[in-house]
């Protein structure tokens, strides 16, 4: 159904029922532009082929149809003979459509790269009497196109053969069927070169595009995970260390239960000092996202470590092209200045973005530099698509540290502030992070795939955090005490990875069954340099060790994914993976000696792990309607261990995650209404939670969660969109955690909740972007978005509840020709919240007796901010 | 559109049924332990006020000490390394009258559920993590851990005493006295703790013959003197405090 026809034909449910449900604005309804289709290249330079010598002996005639590949640059990337007539024809044709050069496809006009079907017929020169273009003399042998595709092509795409050229993000990379002739036979086919169609592997798997990725404020990418449903992302400690994302049911810390990607790299960091799969997304600048993957659940084969809860894809790639410069400015000195590059004539995978970022901060000791560029380039290499990847980036920022909640209480502290202690305003975070990458990927006619990338990343992470105040003690000289818990944890990862795979072609042994099979390999190596010491503020002199090892790890994933359509409604997905993981730990104050101990060794202790982590993940998809999908879900996942942990010769103790999720997913009026809604159970062999005295995530128990998640997703008109997200879950501690010396039987009670885990977690988006008026020979646009979330009180150790957390964030913008000024408003109900709250002992007055019984703590959330921002924008 | 009709009529009221069970069910449950809180009496020793410690008639007309702070631990020995997170805890030191012979209570331990097995505590002495000095409690007698005043009677000798003795922490950050076993018993279960101390059998390790020949009257037992030490040596060891924890059940 086009636009125009759904417009004139209201459903009588669907607008009452999006009205209500999404509290849609009152907005005029004319209709914006419609985006633009697919314009095929058209030729710029033309050379004409020429008839071979040795031909005409024979005059010979005869036909050649090749398959161009035209690059976004309007270059001939890649020629194949489709049809032959015979080497020198072939060669003849190959050569002169190499020199041929175009103006390129363009998709919303944007460039992409296409691939045309160009025929050559060969006819011998006495018969050459009838070229309708560029003449020659008649003794020159020459040849034609049969028709004229080079002259005219995207002339003669009649409307009518517009759908034959999909929309690169739904689009699939193999070649289409061949467009009709027309009435001029010119057999001219355009195929766009789209981006590989995601497939659902449950109900609960979302990709969000662009548009619904903009609706509503952001102020970093990690605000883009919260447009899936269940992920609360909250910053707690400050602008250098990675977010803590909450998602459905597992507090995953700072990415300890969720695999992410940012481009072909993977951000989790195994064995990171600060907390196991650290997973750190500062660097990346929302402005270059332009597709985010969330698979909640591990039923994909190429899901790896850490994808516990699930996993995340940040898709780089710029759709509007040219130079944007961005400034914003705001609450608390907040300044951000961006420049973005998308040259022309290229593909949206090319660009260049960089940002430097600084505040004073929302209250004491907050401020934060940091700076960053991201860039990519595609290109052809040979009949190989290639991507370069490179990303940079750098961030300090001074930390407030958690409060104790009695002192807040009390008045002795204000929400915003810090203790005033040396020891707590020397906290700060520094983290910086250098990535590199090349992916190159093939796909042939036949609907086969091969890919692989190499990447490589460093990052070097310290943090000075002091959670307890004044209660830790030396131990290289137990006579230091009381000089401030400021715990330096320095952490230095040098990652190295590769990806191979290759999917077959699609095959089908009969009429009501299809498929294909991939094989891939995921591997990857880290060196991993991590120390831990307590510093005294503020000079930072070191009065205790605490940790200080090397670790080399590898992992070598292999997997094996098939997909099978079973008659016309049926479909099932999945395989085997199994990763291979070992460690080498050189632990430097391993086999400790005391003070009071004759030493009688060397300090350290060398050991070395080794374990395999094997799950199968399927996926049974019903179709029983074109607007119905119904998901069966099961799948095992891992999180391998941290490896300072490791025993000599220990068989690796993998984290298992056993997942299933049944769940519907519903595609109503052309897409324009998704619904899904899915039940979930996972069970957690080990769970971690976070120590403060350790300022680490230690080991707790087994854990298990039961709930539902359920999505709407609305476009009633083009020109707005809203998404609402409900997710449910019950989580709970099955059974105690490992026993201590201080603690030789934790107390259990079968059921007891998951501290941290909020049971309800409500996320709505809003958003509308709209023509206004024409002034001064442009358009006025205006734009705006509401996102609001919500948290539920949430249980805390101890059987304390965290209060819940509701947030509303609102931003306009008005757009006049290559100028856009907006104002974004986080926090607008300017709630005061915790960002996250802890329970555990601490002592910070330094004139009191200690307490030793755990107490709440809380790290503070932002309040209100606003922000100005004025883009510009060129071609 | 009807189709979405019989769609949406279907899936409704069970989408709404499972979220009202589920709501409902959201309430339920807790993280586990719980917060406790139950009061910290001490007890003293009636019979202290005139005891044989052998062969001298001890008479004692003022006998104090101040207790606390008080951490009681899952731990099996109490310590600062075995109990960084206390299970319960008494923070303010209080002052005990060694010759009352009925409960009283001194302080109300707050904590967490969970079994308690063992207790550290000071004297009215502490000395913190952040204290360059053992700091003297407010309610410490006379500025000492323990202050005993009376009469030492053997035939016709006889002679006053005033003793004032320190229990000191070791060491920044200790408890003056640590890894004291007590009864197993989960916070959750203990409606009272009682503390009982036995000034007798601590004021019976002093060699009274020997501060019978200083000749004074009184003579000052100071907290660094041998006398002193013995009762150090006591309360520590020999007769320490006893932990006695009140449950529901008589």
């Amino acid at each position: 159904m086009n636009s125009a026809a759904y417009r004139s034909k209201s459903d009588p449910l669907l607008r009452p029922l999006l009205a209500l449900l999404l509290l849609a604005l009152a907005w005029p309804r004319t209709a914006v532009a419609q985006p633009q289709g697919v314009t095929a290249p058209l030729v710029k330079h033309r050379v004409e082929a020429v008839y071979p010598p040795e031909a005409l002996a024979t005059r010979r005639g005869g036909s050649v149809v090749l398959e161009v590949v035209v690059s976004a640059a309007g270059k001939v990337e890649s020629v194949r003979v489709r049809a032959s007539a015979g080497a020198r024809f072939d060669a003849a044709a190959t050569a002169a459509v190499m020199q041929w050069r175009f103006e390129p496809a363009r998709r919303g006009g944007v460039a992409v790269a296409a691939k045309i079907r160009v025929p050559f017929r060969f006819v011998p020169p006495a018969a050459a009497t009838s070229r309708p273009s560029s003449p020659r003399p008649a003794s020159q042998p020459a040849s034609q196109p049969a028709s004229q595709p080079a002259r005219q092509p995207a002339a003669r795409q009649s409307a009518a053969r517009q759908p034959a050229v999909r929309e690169p993000a739904r689009g699939d990379a193999a070649p289409k069927r061949s467009t009709s002739a027309g009435a001029d036979d010119t057999p001219i086919e355009v195929d766009v070169r789209g981006k590989r169609q995601v497939r659902a592997r449950a109900a609960s798997d979302f990709v969000f595009d662009h548009e619904v990725l903009t609706i509503a404020p952001k102020q970093n990418a990690a605000d883009l995970l919260q447009r899936a449903p269940g992920i609360f992302v909250a910053r707690p400690a400050g602008e250098a260390v990675a977010h803590r994302i909450f998602l459905r049911g597992f507090d995953a810390d700072h990415g300890q239960d969720i695999e992410i990607y940012v481009g072909p790299v993977p951000i989790n960091q195994p064995s990171h000092i600060h907390g196991q799969g650290y997973a750190d997304i500062n660097f990346v600048i929302p402005e270059v996202v332009s597709t985010l993957q969330v698979t909640e659940g591990v039923y994909d084969p190429r899901q790896g470590d850490f994808a516990v809860a699930g996993s995340a894809r940040f898709v780089l790639g710029v759709r509007e092209r040219g130079i944007l410069l961005r400034g914003t400015y705001g609450s608390f000195g907040r300044l951000r200045v961006l420049a973005r590059w998308a040259p022309e004539g290229h593909p949206d995978e090319t660009f260049a973005a960089a940002f430097i970022s600084r505040t004073d901060g929302f209250g004491e000791n907050r401020g934060a530099l940091s700076g960053g560029a991201i860039g990519q380039y595609a290109f052809a290499l040979g009949r190989w698509r290639a991507l370069l990847h490179a990303a940079a980036f750098g961030s300090r920022a001074n930390l407030a540290g958690v409060l104790r909640k009695d002192d807040l209480d009390a008045g002795r502290v204000g929400f915003y502030d810090s203790y005033g202690d040396p020891t707590a305003t020397a906290q700060s975070a520094l983290s910086s992070r250098a990535q590199l990458a090349l992916s190159l990927e093939r796909a042939s006619s036949s609907g086969a795939r091969t890919g692989m990338s190499l990447w490589l990343s460093l990052a070097a992470f310290r943090l000075r955090a002091n959670f307890t105040g004044y209660t830790e003690r030396s131990l290289v000289n137990p006579d230091w005490v009381g000089r401030g818990d400021l715990n330096e944890q320095e952490n230095r990862h040098l990652a190295i990875g590769a990806r191979f795979y290759h999917r077959t072609r699609r095959f089908a042994p009969w009429s009501w069954l299809a498929g294909n099979l991939e094989l891939g390999v995921q591997l990857r190596t880290d060196l991993v340099d991590q120390a831990q010491r307590l510093l005294q503020a503020p000079q930072n002199e070191v009065w205790d060790e605490r940790v200080d090892a090397t670790i080399w790890g590898a992992d070598i994933g292999l997997y094996a994914d098939l997909d099978l359509r079973i008659a016309r409604w049926v479909r099932l997905r999945g395989g085997v993976r199994a990763d291979v993981l070992y460690y080498d730990v050189e632990d430097a104050l391993g086999n400790f000696i005391p003070p009071y101990q004759k030493p009688n060794h060397i300090v350290g202790f060398r050991r070395t792990a080794i374990g395999v982590a094997l799950g199968p993940r399927t996926t049974l998809e019903l179709e029983p309607l074109r607007w119905l999908k119904v998901h069966l879900a099961y799948g095992e996942g891992y999180r391998s261990p941290q490896a300072r942990q490791l025993e000599e010769g220990e068989n690796a103790p993998f984290v298992k995650v056993r997942g299933a999720d049944l769940g519907v997913r519903l595609r109503l009026f052309d897409e324009r209404l998704t619904i899904s809604a899915a039940s979930f159970l996972t069970y957690l062999s080990t769970d971690l939670a976070f120590d403060a005295a350790t300022a680490r995530l230690e080991r707790t128990g087994r854990s298990s969660r039961k709930g539902f998640v359920t999505h709407v997703m609305a476009r009633p008109w083009r020109w707005l969109t809203a998404s609402l997200s409900v997710t449910f879950v019950h989580a709970t501690l099955d059974a105690p955690p490992p026993a201590r010396p201080d603690n030789p039987d934790p107390p259990f009670q079968q059921g007891q909740l998951l501290p941290q885990v909020p049971p309800w977690v409500v996320r709505a988006d809003i958003g509308a972007n709209h023509r206004l008026v024409r002034v001064g020979g442009g358009a006025l646009s205006g734009r705006v978005g509401i996102g609001a979330s919500f948290l539920s009180p949430r249980p805390l150790p101890f059987s304390e509840r965290a209060d819940a957390v509701f947030l509303l964030d609102a931003s306009a913008a008005l757009r006049w020709r290559a100028f856009e000024l907006g104002v974004e408003i986080f926090n607008l109900l300017g709630s005061e919240y915790a960002a996250t709250e802890f329970s555990f002992a601490s002592h910070w007055d330094p004139n009191a007796i200690p307490s030793r019984v755990p107490a709440r703590h809380i790290a503070a959330g932002p309040p209100r901010r606003v922000l100005a921002t004025l883009s510009v924008r060129f071609k | 559109m009807k189709t979405f009709n019989r769609v949406a009529r279907s899936l409704m009221p069970a989408a709404l049924g499972l979220a009202l069970a589920l709501a409902l069910g959201a309430g339920c449950g807790d993280t586990g332990q719980q917060r406790v809180e139950f009061p910290l009496r001490a007890v003293g020793n009636a019979r202290a006020a005139s005891f044989d410690a052998f062969g001298w008639q001890i008479t004692l007309d003022r006998a104090e000490l101040s207790f606390g702070p008080l951490y009681l631990c899952a731990s099996e020995g109490a310590s600062a390394e075995l109990c960084a997170t206390a299970r319960a805890e008494v923070l303010a030191a209080a002052r005990v009258d060694l010759l009352a012979a009925r409960e009283r209570e001194i302080g109300i331990a707050h904590g967490t559920s969970g079994t308690m097995r063992s207790a550290m505590y000071d004297f009215g002495i502490t000395w913190t993590t952040t204290q360059p000095v053992p700091t003297v409690q407010p309610s410490a007698p006379g500025g000492h851990s323990l202050r005993f005043e009376g009469r030492a009677t053997r035939g016709a000798q006889r002679f006053a005493f005033v003793a004032d003795v320190d229990l000191l922490p070791p060491a920044r950050g200790f408890r003056a006295v640590q890894g004291r076993r007590v009864d197993a018993t989960d916070a959750l279960d203990a409606r009272a703790l009682v503390v009982g101390f036995d000034a007798t059998a601590w004021l019976s390790q002093i060699d009274w013959d020997a501060l019978a020949q200083l000749a004074q009257d009184p003579v000052v037992i100071t907290p660094d003197s041998k006398a002193a030490n013995a009762i150090v040596i006591a309360i520590a060891a020999s007769a320490p405090p006893t932990f006695r924890f009140l449950g529901d059940t008589p």
